[in-house]
C-alpha cells in the first residue's frame, strides 16, 4: 500500500516536471516554425555562386583578393519586405561575389526575446533589425553590443540622412548605434465620408477638448456609431503619453533623472479624460474591441463603418485603411492641448538597422549596409517595405515609383508638422508600458476613480524606479 | 563469454553490471540531469537572486519571496485566479470526460471510429491553435454571439467582461478532456462484468450500479486523474496567454502567465524563478493532501499492497 502510494507520489512529481518540460518545448516549436523560414532564405544564398563566374568574366578580381565571408541578417516582418530583402540581398552578393548574407526573418513575435538571448550568449546576428523602444535599455546595459556607424565613415555614407533625423533615431550621447529605416509616427485616421456627414473637421488642429465634443455630435448623429475605437495599448501610447507629455513638457518618466514626469493631479486630469471618453460614448466600449487585443481593425464595427476615426501609425494605417473597403479615408490632424508645454506628437522611425558590436565582420557589415541605404538599385527592390525611406536616394526613387502617395504618406507628412519630444527610454519599457495600459483600462472599465487609479499607478511607477 | 568469467569475484561482477545498468538508462539519464534536475536547481539559486539575463545574478536571499508574499498585489490576484480556475477546470473537464467514456464503452457499431474522432481533438488539444480558434468564436461579433443573436438571446460579452472572461477559458479546458477520456475508458474496460451480471440478478438498476460498481471500481483511475488534471490545471498558460493575454484587467492572468511575464517581457528572471517555485511548492502540497485523502475513497483490488 505505503510503496504504490509512495511510488504514485514520485510519479506525479516526475510528471509534474515533465509538464513544466512541456511548456519549454512549446516555445522551442515556435523558435523551429520560425525555422522554414531560415531554410528558404538559403535559397538565395546559393545563388550568387552560380553568379560568381560571370562577374568575373566581367573584369571583377575581387574574388580572389578576398577570404569568403558569411554575414547574418536578422529581420522581422512580413512577406512583402521579406521578398524585396531578400531581392535586394541577391543583389548585393552579386556585387561582392565573396560575401554571403544569411537571411533570419520571421514575425515580430518573439523576436526580441530572442535577439535578448542572443546578445547576452553572444550569438546575435551581424546585422539587426531593432526596435527604438527596446534600444535605450540595450544601450544602457552594455554599449558594447552594437558599433558605432560613425568609425566607419571611409565604409559607410551617412550624408543621405537628414543629420538631425539620425541625431534623434539611433544616436545615444554621440555614438550613433543605429540607422533609422524610415520615417513614421502615429497617425489618425478618418472616415472621411462619414465625417464630412456628420460635420466634423479634421484637417484645421483641435484640441482633446474638442475632440471630445466631436464625439457626442456623432453620438447625435447615430446612437450605434462612436468617434473612435481603441485598445488597451492605443489608450497608452495616443492618450495617456501625448496628453501628459502635452500638460508637462516631459515625458512620463524621464530618462536623465530616473524620476516621474507629473504630478498626481496632471494624472488625473488625464484619467478623467477618458473616462469622460467612455462615459459620453466617444471611444467604442472596452469590453467590447478589448477581445480584438492588438488587431483592434478586424473588429466588425471597424469593417461595417461604426467607428469614425482610428489611432494608429504611418506603418499601419493603409492595412486599417485596406480593412475597411467600403469606407473613404484621410489623415487628420492629432490633438494637442490649448497651451500645451510640448507638441507630443513626434515623427520617428519604425525600426533601427544596427551591426552586432561582437560581430567578427562588422566592416563587411557596414559595406552591406552602405548599399541597403544609398544605393539605387537596393531603393528600388527595397521601396517603402520600411515605411517611408529616411535617405534622399530611397525618397526619390519611391517618388519616381509613384509610391510616395495615399494615406501612408500623408501620415509621414502630417507626423513632421510635430515636434514633440521623444519619449523612448523608461518610458516605453515593457513593464512601465503594461502598468500605464492597466491604470488607463481600469478607468476604461470604470473598475475604479482616477483619483484612486492615479494613486496606485504613481506607487507602482516609483517601485518600478527604485528597482531600476 | 558469460561462462568463463563466472570465476570473476562477486564484487567485481555487480561493479560490471551496475555499469552495464548505467549504459542502459543513460539516455533518460542524460535527458533527466540536463533538462530537468539541472534547470531544476538552478532555478532555485536564482530565485534567491536579482537577475535580468543581461548582467550576472546578483545574490540577494530571500529577497524575491518577501517581495512577492508582501508587496506583489498582482501575485495574490493570479494565486485567486489560478486557484478558481483550478478548482472548475478539473471536475469539469473529469466529468465530460467520464460522461465521454461511458458513452464510448458501449458496444456500438463503428465504436472506434467515433472514439478516435473524440480523441482528436486532444492531439492538438493544449496548442495554440484551438485556443485561436476559442478566442475567435467568443469574440464580441463571433460566432457564439451571432448564433445567440439569431436564437433571440441577449448576446455576451465573453471575453471582454472580467467576469466572463475566466469561465470562457475554463470551458475550453472542459471540452479539452482527451487524456483524461483514454485512462476513464480503459478503466471501464477493465471492470469485471459479473460484478454487473450480480447486480443484474439482485435487479439493481442502472443508477445504482454505476454508483455501488462502477465508481468504486474506477476510483483509482479517477484519483490518479484528479492527480494529473490538477497539476496541469495549476502550470496552465497557454489559453490564458493565447485568448485574453490575461486580462481584462489581469481576471484571468494565471500564475504560469505572471511567470511568463516577470521572465520574458520583463526580464527579471529571479523573481519569475521564485513564482515558479511558489507554484512548484503549491502543486506538492495539494499532490499530498490528495494522497492523504485518497486512502478514504480509493479501492484498490489487491488492496494496495503489491
Amino acid at each position: 500500500m505505503k510503496k504504490k502510494r509512495i511510488s504514485a507520489l514520485f510519479l506525479a512529481a516526475v510528471m509534474a516536471f515533465s509538464i513544466a518540460g512541456c511548456g519549454n518545448s512549446d516555445s522551442a516549436e515556435s523558435q523551429t516554425a520560425d525555422q522554414p523560414d531560415n531554410t528558404e532564405a538559403e535559397e538565395p544564398v546559393a545563388k550568387p555562386e552560380e553568379n560568381a563566374p560571370t562577374e568575373t568574366a566581367d573584369g571583377e578580381t575581387t574574388d580572389t583578393e578576398h577570404e569568403p565571408v558569411t554575414l547574418r541578417f536578422m529581420w522581422w516582418g512580413g512577406d512583402e519586405r521579406a521578398t524585396a530583402t531578400l531581392n535586394a540581398i541577391d543583389e548585393f552578393e552579386s556585387r561582392y561575389p565573396w560575401i554571403t548574407v544569411e537571411a533570419e526573418y520571421g514575425s515580430s513575435d518573439g523576436y526580441q526575446e530572442k535577439l535578448t538571448t542572443q546578445l547576452v550568449s553572444g550569438t546575435a546576428a551581424d546585422i539587426i533589425q531593432m526596435g527604438p523602444g527596446w534600444m535605450p535599455g540595450y544601450v544602457e546595459s552594455n554599449s558594447d553590443y552594437f558599433a558605432d556607424f560613425r568609425e566607419y565613415g571611409d565604409i559607410i555614407d551617412l550624408s543621405g540622412f537628414e543629420a538631425s533625423f539620425l541625431e534623434n533615431n539611433g544616436g545615444f550621447n554621440g555614438h550613433q548605434y543605429g540607422l533609422p529605416t524610415g520615417i513614421s509616427g502615429q497617425a489618425f485616421l478618418y472616415n472621411s465620408a462619414l465625417a464630412e456627414s456628420i460635420g466634423l473637421d479634421f484637417t484645421e488642429q483641435y484640441t482633446w477638448e474638442d475632440l471630445f465634443e466631436m464625439g457626442k455630435k456623432v453620438k447625435e448623429y447615430d446612437d450605434s456609431m462612436y468617434l473612435l475605437t481603441m485598445g488597451a495599448a492605443e489608450l497608452n501610447t495616443m492618450i495617456v503619453r501625448p496628453y501628459l507629455t502635452q500638460l508637462t513638457g516631459k515625458t512620463v518618466l524621464v530618462n536623465d533623472t530616473r524620476s516621474l514626469g507629473f504630478e498626481e493631479e496632471d494624472f488625473v486630469e488625464v484619467l478623467t479624460y477618458i473616462k469622460d471618453m467612455y462615459d459620453n460614448g466617444v471611444i467604442a466600449p472596452i469590453s467590447s474591441v478589448i477581445s480584438y487585443g492588438a488587431d483592434l481593425i478586424t473588429d466588425p464595427g471597424w469593417i461595417n463603418q461604426k467607428y469614425v476615426s482610428i489611432f494608429s501609425y504611418s506603418s499601419t494605417v493603409e492595412t486599417a485603411e485596406a480593412a475597411c473597403p467600403d469606407g473613404s479615408f484621410g489623415i487628420g490632424k492629432l490633438p494637442v492641448l490649448s497651451g500645451a508645454k510640448d507638441d507630443g506628437w513626434y515623427g520617428n522611425c519604425p525600426q533601427y538597422m544596427c551591426v552586432y558590436g561582437q560581430s567578427e565582420h562588422i566592416e563587411e557589415a557596414m559595406l552591406f549596409l552602405d548599399f541597403f541605404y544609398n544605393d539605387k538599385t537596393a531603393a528600388e527592390l527595397l521601396t517603402n517595405v520600411r515605411s517611408v525611406p529616411p535617405t534622399s536616394v530611397g525618397q526619390s526613387t519611391c517618388e519616381e515609383l509613384g509610391l510616395l502617395q495615399g494615406v501612408a504618406k500623408d501620415s509621414v507628412d502630417m507626423i513632421q508638422t510635430y515636434s514633440g519630444t521623444n519619449d523612448l527610454g523608461l518610458t516605453t519599457e515593457e513593464e512601465v508600458t503594461a502598468i500605464l495600459e492597466d491604470a488607463a483600462v481600469q478607468v476604461a472599465y470604470g473598475q475604479d476613480t482616477p483619483q484612486n487609479v492615479a494613486q496606485n499607478t504613481m506607487a507602482l511607477l516609483e517601485a518600478y524606479l527604485s528597482g531600476k | 563469454m558469460f561462462f568463463k568469467k563466472a570465476g570473476v569475484g562477486l564484487k567485481k561482477r555487480l561493479k560490471r553490471k551496475q555499469y552495464i545498468g548505467l549504459v542502459f538508462i543513460m539516455p533518460w539519464l542524460i535527458g533527466f540531469i540536463v533538462l530537468q534536475l539541472y534547470p531544476f536547481v538552478t532555478s532555485f539559486y536564482y530565485s534567491l537572486t536579482d537577475y535580468n539575463i543581461m548582467a550576472s545574478p546578483r545574490f540577494i536571499g530571500i529577497q524575491n519571496y518577501i517581495k512577492l508574499f508582501t508587496a506583489d498585489r498582482e501575485f495574490w490576484n493570479s494565486l485567486k485566479v489560478t486557484v478558481i480556475y483550478t478548482i472548475f477546470t478539473v471536475p469539469g473537464k473529469l466529468i465530460v470526460a467520464l460522461l465521454v467514456a461511458l458513452v464510448m464503452n458501449k458496444n456500438l457499431k463503428g465504436i472506434n471510429l467515433i472514439r478516435t474522432i473524440y480523441y482528436l481533438p486532444s492531439l492538438f488539444g493544449g496548442s495554440i491553435a484551438v485556443a485561436i480558434l476559442w478566442k475567435l468564436m467568443f469574440q464580441d461579433q463571433g460566432i457564439i454571439n451571432s448564433l445567440l443573436a439569431v436564437l433571440h438571446i441577449p448576446t455576451v460579452q465573453w471575453l471582454g467582461s472580467t467576469r466572463m472572461a475566466l469561465p470562457t477559458i475554463i470551458l475550453l479546458n472542459f471540452w479539452q478532456f482527451g487524456s483524461a477520456f483514454v485512462m476513464f475508458l480503459a478503466a471501464l474496460k477493465n471492470v469485471p462484468m459479473d460484478l454487473y451480471e450480480a447486480a443484474d440478478i439482485d435487479g439493481a438498476g442502472g443508477i445504482v450500479k454505476f454508483f455501488k460498481i462502477t465508481l468504486p471500481q474506477i476510483s483509482s483511475i479517477i484519483f490518479f486523474n484528479v492527480i494529473m488534471q490538477t497539476i496541469t490545471a495549476l502550470q496552465s498558460f497557454a489559453g490564458p496567454m493565447v485568448i485574453t493575454n490575461g486580462g481584462p484587467l489581469k481576471s484571468t492572468y494565471v500564475l504560469g502567465l505572471k511567470l511568463y511575464t516577470e521572465a520574458f517581457s520583463y526580464y527579471k528572471m529571479g523573481y519569475a524563478c521564485a513564482v515558479s517555485w511558489v507554484i512548484f511548492i503549491m502543486i506538492t502540497i495539494v499532490t499530498s493532501i490528495l494522497f492523504r485523502f485518497s486512502s478514504m475513497v480509493v479501492y484498490y483490488e489487491d488492496g494496495g499492497e503489491f
